[in-house]
């Protein structure tokens, strides 16, 4: 697929939109959204033999999930662990991220380099700590 | 439209990416039905091997690239481009001589990151890749639990962060090159 784009561009759309083609936008369709719809068509399946475009439509995995004790085991457990840790995530991570934003400490990352290497760093130690940061 | 089709494989878990993967790919899937519907018989291999790891880590890390990279260009100015194409810069050239430069940060971060993502992936492979040559987590995994070597996989995992810290390193520096230039 050439990708010449046309001489006179919509002026709303993003320069990039005319990269692409409705071709390459359905190929991208069909990439990401196939392997989910064919999940979906498995979900559904009876049976599934191969020559065959759609498989046996049945509700037996369905209705032997919810029934399944396992199952169940598994989604508490999945319930269970999913917002205790990102619960706590948050709390570890909200005053460390407050730290890195706003205070200014030696060990800041990289974030010291924000100031031009001519003038002198504001921040004690920043330049000392980290050298290469500094430079170029 | 487009863009939240593109955000789609953020909110999908890598096990369900590798298993749809699987039933769209494998050789009696959903595209070797169609393929074999329209009289194509020949259908290659496209998953338990290296071709599957590809495609399904392209498929699972796309939102990902999609997200950064898309914010690294909304902010090159259409004037540039436009420039570039008034003076005769065809695509690929303006590509490479105005783009690629303007949003060389969140290339960098992009394929750091991601390389670091795919480097390591454990499930992917496991499930979508073939027996023989395994990626590192794999491999590490099998010598762990399989092989009972435990010295070997913990030599492995050594060098596989060692590796991923060089990429590290990369990263860290253009992640300063950008809060230095803003």
């Amino acid at each position: 697929v050439s990708a010449a784009p046309p001489a006179a561009l919509p002026a709303r759309a993003p320069w990039y939109w005319a990269v692409g083609g409705m071709r390459r936008a359905l190929g991208w369709a069909a990439f990401i959204l196939g392997p989910l719809l064919t999940l979906l068509l498995w979900a559904f399946a009876g049976s599934w033999l191969f020559p065959n475009l759609l498989p046996e439509f049945s509700l037996r995995w369905w209705a032997y999930v919810p029934g399944n004790a396992d199952v169940g085991k598994a989604i508490r457990m999945s319930f269970l662990s999913a917002p205790v840790a990102t619960l706590l995530s948050a709390v570890l991570c909200i005053p460390a991220a407050y730290a890195f934003a706003r205070l200014e400490f030696p060990a800041g990352g990289c974030c010291c380099s924000r100031s031009s290497p001519q003038t002198p760093s504001r921040r004690s130690g920043c330049t000392s700590a980290l050298p290469r940061c500094s430079t170029a | 439209v487009l863009g939240v089709l593109f955000t789609i494989p953020l909110f999908v878990p890598v096990v369900i990416a590798s298993f749809a993967m699987i039933t769209f790919l494998v050789n009696h899937g959903l595209v070797s039905t169609i393929l074999y519907r329209l009289g194509i018989r020949v259908f290659p291999a496209l998953v338990y091997n290296a071709t599957g790891i590809v495609l399904t880590e392209v498929w699972t890390t796309l939102p990902f690239a999609v997200l950064i990279l898309g914010a690294g260009l909304q902010a090159v100015d259409d004037a540039l481009i436009e420039s570039a194409r008034d003076v005769g810069a065809g695509p690929l050239c303006t590509f490479a001589a105005v783009i690629l430069p303007l949003n060389f940060t969140s290339t960098m971060i992009n394929v750091t990151l991601l390389f670091i993502a795919v480097f390591g992936s454990f499930t992917m492979p496991y499930l979508v890749g073939g027996n023989a040559p395994q990626m590192l987590g794999v491999a590490m995994a099998n010598y762990l639990i399989q092989y009972l070597r435990r010295t070997e996989s913990v030599t492995i995992a050594v060098v596989a962060f060692a590796i991923a810290a060089l990429v590290g390193a990369v990263y860290v520096r253009s992640v300063g090159r950008r809060e230095r230039l803003a």
